[in-house]
């Protein structure tokens, strides 16, 4: 009888440990939700007219409005702008840095990498099941926007390839201004991924908003 | 590509006084500009001014505009350019057009001593140059190598190794009837240091959400579970 009123105690402690243990994990998610649903705003709001991504035209010729030097200050995880790969129906936003707050708010920048639009290679990586779980179908040709405070540039996919995490140099400077896509490798792997799977795309034209569009499209 | 005349800079200004400093190394001369002008970093205000070379690598210079009352000064890079000939004379070299209807500087002649040396614009200047000039415009964008975005933070050793880009106006798109400017890195000297990876490793990029929600999925469900057994115990009690 003792016996049977200690195991029933158990049980019920042991059934509102699993309640509290549930209540964190999807409470963590519906955060993640939310810090997520908050940076696809900001990133929305760049492209809005009036602000400042969208104030830029093909005919604009002062210079000045694309300055990178004008870009503000950033903190690791701000939304810094959007990336967008409509054919496969991907809009995320972009954030600084690839520390974990920058991942689960979106794609990371890189630093040290280039900025949109900008002479030399851009970087982001975000996570293959999430923000990028969308990259498994990507394919030659495609176009890909990006979007910042200076405007919107369009780059061409040229091609993916699997590498494993030192080979650093796909971030290198080529002949042409590039975007490097980086995420995880094997999609479906459970854990650390072993690899990294690696999109490729140059850029259509260094100035912001150009009506461009790839042959693919 | 059609390659516009290049207008000396004698027409848009008031008559150059080219002297080259007597004796020096580095060639150096004296310049007058009668309205605004463009170059990397600043914009000339009317008045006298004076160009140094400071440095020369394998395939760039570095250049020095000081002016005369002290009150200006830039430093930045510059490039040989083949098709800007000198024929013998030291002078400003314009482009046909610059931003907002002011005048940009392309480049500098010190005479047949020196090669015809070619300004090398930041990227936003040297877009908006690509667009009204019908030539190749070099430029450099230090931001997106992580180093200072304006041309006055850079170091000399940003200058000796930032990476140097040609803009021009070309189309893209299905019809290649989009306007575009077309980015393309010029050739780099095999003893210029290219720059070093930015990180050491590619990054992890598997969030840890999924397992979240299948450990929260499980809890609940063995939760659910207990609860229903002891709710059935209770009733057969």
């Amino acid at each position: 009888m003792l016996a049977d009123e200690s195991g029933r105690r158990a049980f019920h402690g042991l059934e509102w440990l699993l309640w509290l243990a549930a209540t964190l994990c999807l409470g963590t998610i519906l955060l993640a939700a939310v810090t997520s649903l908050r940076s696809r705003q900001q990133a929305f709001a760049m492209s809005l007219p009036g602000s400042p991504g969208a104030a830029h035209s093909q005919g604009d010729t002062s210079g000045a409005s694309q300055n990178s030097a004008s870009r503000p200050a950033r903190q690791p995880g701000d939304v810094i702008g959007k990336l967008e790969i409509p054919i496969i129906g991907l809009s995320v936003p972009m954030t600084a840095g690839i520390e974990s707050s920058s991942l689960l708010r979106g794609v990371g920048h890189i630093e040290g990498t280039a900025y949109p639009g900008g002479l030399g290679t851009l970087g982001l990586a975000g996570h293959r099941d999430t923000y990028f779980r969308p990259l498994r179908r990507i394919q030659t040709g495609m176009d890909i926007r990006v979007t910042d405070a200076s405007g919107t540039y369009h780059y061409e996919v040229d091609s993916t390839e699997v590498v494993s995490p030192e080979q650093v140099d796909v971030l290198a400077i080529r002949s042409r201004p590039e975007l490097t896509l980086v995420t995880c490798f094997p999609f479906d792997y459970i854990g650390a991924a072993p690899k990294r799977f690696i999109v490729h795309a140059h850029l259509l034209s260094a100035s912001p908003d150009a009506a461009a569009l790839p042959k693919g499209n | 590509m059609r390659v516009v005349p290049i207008i000396p800079l004698f027409l848009a200004l008031s008559l150059p006084l080219p002297v080259l400093a007597a004796g020096s190394e580095q060639p150096s001369a004296k310049f007058t500009v009668s309205q605004q002008t463009l170059v990397p970093g600043m914009t000339l205000q009317p008045g006298s001014y004076s160009i140094k070379v400071l440095d020369h690598l394998q395939d760039r210079y570095i250049v020095r505009i000081d002016a005369a009352s002290g009150s200006q000064h830039s430093t930045f890079i510059s490039v040989q350019d083949p098709k800007v000939k000198s024929a013998g004379k030291t002078g400003a070299v314009a482009w046909t057009a610059g931003p907002d209807g002011a005048s940009a500087l392309r480049g500098f002649t010190f005479g047949s001593s020196t090669p015809a040396l070619e300004f090398v614009y930041p990227k936003s200047d040297a877009v908006a140059l690509a667009k009204l000039n019908d030539s190749k415009v070099p430029a450099i964008d230090p931001a997106s190598e992580g180093r200072p975005a304006e041309v006055s933070g850079l170091t000399k050793e940003d200058m000796e190794i930032v990476t140097l880009w040609l803009l021009s106006s070309s189309t893209v798109g299905p019809a290649d009837a989009a306007p575009s400017i077309k980015a393309e890195k010029m050739q780099q000297v095999a003893s210029n240091k290219p720059p070093k990876p930015v990180i050491d490793r590619l990054p992890h990029t598997a969030s840890a959400l999924p397992a979240t929600l299948l450990a929260g999925l499980i809890a609940a469900t063995g939760a659910s579970l207990l609860r229903r057994r002891r709710l059935a115990d209770r009733s057969a009690s």
